[in-house]
């Protein structure tokens, strides 16, 4: 479902997707990923996006004739029901008697410290191999968008 | 640990993917003078 067809409206749409994510990943307690997607893709991708569609110069799109209609209405009823119903379990006494899942010590896992050490410990030729990668896709890219070869 | 070390890596590669991927628009605005994808059949024989 195509809400907006204004591609800059789309691109802060998907920076707002990002910071959503962002947040999932704080609540699975990895902190550095979280960091990671607000840096590397609200960040430096969505420059990237950004740039492309200011570059790209995108204008006379005709506009979006079916603003509401019935799949929508539906669409927003049953989002609203399944966010009564996690507001129910989050705040039915049950739910906050259930114990402590994680062990206390799941909370230094994500750090920087833990993740650095596993990059350039037992990841380190994953590691090196993906930074040639980026090396790589940055040539292509430029390659692919000079104008003359 | 090694599944969050992982998603690093995907986050890397997809990032990657990101660049070469608006790359190729910029290169199919180029010839087509469009983004509009129901008039990109450069691949339809």
């Amino acid at each position: 479902m195509v809400v907006q067809r204004n591609p800059v409206m789309s691109a802060i749409y998907l920076i707002a997707n990002f910071f959503c994510l962002a947040a999932l990943y704080l609540l699975l307690r990895a902190q550095l990923l979280a960091v990671l997607q607000v840096v590397v893709y609200a960040g430096a991708i969505m420059v990237l996006v950004v740039f492309v569609i200011m570059l790209l110069n995108l204008g006379n799109e005709q506009k979006l004739t079916e603003r509401i209609n019935m799949r929508m209405i539906i669409g927003v009823a049953l989002a609203f029901g399944i966010l009564l119903e996690f507001l129910y379990l989050y705040l039915s006494p049950r739910m906050q008697a259930l114990p402590e899942s994680l062990p206390p010590s799941a909370g230094a896992i994500g750090t920087v410290e833990s993740m650095g050490r596993s990059l350039f410990g037992p990841f380190l030729l994953p590691f090196e191999i993906t930074s040639l990668l980026l090396l790589a896709a940055i040539v292509g890219a430029v390659v692919l968008a000079k104008k003359q070869l | 640990m090694t599944g969050q070390t992982l998603v690093f890596f995907v986050m890397a590669v997809a990032a990657a993917e990101a660049a070469v991927g608006l790359a190729i628009v910029i290169a199919i605005f180029r010839n087509r003078q469009t983004v509009n994808i129901d008039e990109i059949n450069i691949l339809k024989w």
